[in-house]
């Protein structure tokens, strides 16, 4: 534990992590990395109580785990400053504001007329643009996730399996999981590369 | 209370599954919420996820919370969004202690090594879903592409269409995203005003 945390007194470790991830969410757009970097620019450079590039090293492994990159990376954050209350703290601060706005903006949603002709094709839009960022977001993980056939085949399989045969995508991703440890841990002896988390990642991050 | 304990249970559920960061949600969504349980449109769901991408925080923390609002009021946004954190709050908190021996250890590698194409044959089938309410006017008929592969040439008669005044958003958003010209954020708002102005002119 970091020596800027043990001098300070428990209440006000919990209060500070609570205030900066309220603030963090309430005011950065953009979703998970952008939230990880206002993070990493409070807890690493201004108050010291993670060391340099710690945030960012761990960013594979959050991956890792199940949840959102903004949601985990606030449970990190926490756990190293105040145990599992501190995590809690951290996490409640970083989804209140989302609650917040969110609330609001639902309840005057049912009052935009979606029958007005201009609103409709906006939506449309917006619809189109995000098909965009998504083909997008595809291309550039493709080099990150897939390396030999085995892979081709499980994204193949997995993208067949709903488009066409409307099978449950939780059944494809068990299905791929097991496949994975079936082949790299009984199947082929040695780990491949591309099995690894990290990739260059961290490289490309550190920019 | 049923409906209630459902909600939370499927956010549970969604957020034990969610490898990778929200958008990995995006085929759950589309299976459960739309397919099987009509909490809303897919339509809808495609307008959620834009109000979601440029208001503050957490993006799959603002879709839980549109989702539960829209289905349980402020009680159910509060259950999603609690149910979707919880269980890697919960994983979390047990393996932060050996996280290096995490990063390492033969099993995770091993699964990360499927998970990660299936991920990205999910979001591509996701991606085809929301072709079909943006670019192109309805499902794709994949029967009839099958019929002229089987050179039963048939003239099509159904609603499937390309939106030609969508195609220019749909280029402009790839280019700008792709080259990093524009945030998600000015994208988005870009390509609402001019899906209006489209709509005035066509």
């Amino acid at each position: 534990m970091n020596n800027q945390l043990t001098s300070q007194p428990r209440g006000k470790v919990l209060w500070l992590l609570f205030y900066h991830f309220f603030k963090i969410a309430l005011f950065v757009v953009g979703g998970g990395y952008a939230i990880l970097l206002a993070a990493e620019e409070i807890f690493v450079k201004r108050l010291h109580w993670l060391k340099e590039g710690e945030l960012m090293d761990m960013l594979a492994i959050i991956q890792t785990i199940p949840g959102l990159l903004a949601g985990n990376a606030a449970i990190y954050v926490g756990y190293r400053a105040a145990g599992r209350i501190g995590a809690l703290v951290a996490l409640t601060g970083v989804a209140l504001p989302s609650f917040l706005v969110i609330t609001f903006v639902a309840m005057g949603f049912s009052y935009i007329p979606m029958n007005n002709g201009y609103i409709q094709g906006a939506f449309v839009g917006v619809r189109t643009a995000l098909a965009g960022l998504m083909l997008v977001t595809l291309i550039r993980m493709w080099n990150k996730t897939v390396h030999d056939w085995i892979q081709y085949l499980i994204v193949l399989a997995c993208f067949i399996g709903v488009v066409f045969l409307r099978w449950n995508p939780g059944l494809l991703l068990i299905g791929a999981m097991a496949l994975g440890i079936l082949y790299c841990m009984g199947i082929c002896d040695k780990l491949p590369e591309s099995a690894g988390i990290g990739d260059g990642e961290k490289e490309v991050n550190r920019k | 209370m049923m409906l209630y304990l459902s909600m939370f249970l499927i956010f549970v559920y969604f957020g034990a599954i969610c490898f990778g960061g929200g958008s990995s949600l995006m085929p759950f969504y589309i299976d459960i919420l739309v397919e099987k349980y009509h909490w809303l449109t897919l339509h809808e769901l495609g307008d959620f996820v834009a109000i979601s991408q440029v208001t503050p925080g957490p993006i799959g923390v603002n879709l839980a919370t549109f989702l539960g609002y829209r289905q349980g009021g402020i009680a159910g946004g509060l259950l999603c969004t609690v149910g979707l954190l919880l269980p890697s709050w919960i994983l979390m908190t047990l393996g932060v202690k050996s996280l290096d021996k995490w990063e390492n250890s033969r099993f995770v590698r091993s699964l990360m090594y499927g998970v990660k194409p299936a991920t990205m044959g999910l979001i591509a089938a996701a991606f085809i879903a929301y072709l079909e309410i943006s670019l192109f006017s309805d499902r794709i008929p994949w029967d009839y592409c099958l019929e002229i592969l089987k050179l039963h040439l048939v003239p099509y008669e159904g609603a499937f269409a390309l939106r030609w005044d969508m195609l220019p958003i749909f280029l402009f958003s790839c280019w700008a995203l792709y080259r990093n010209k524009l945030s998600i954020m000015g994208v988005i708002f870009l390509s609402a005003g001019l899906g209006a102005l489209f709509h005035a002119v066509f």
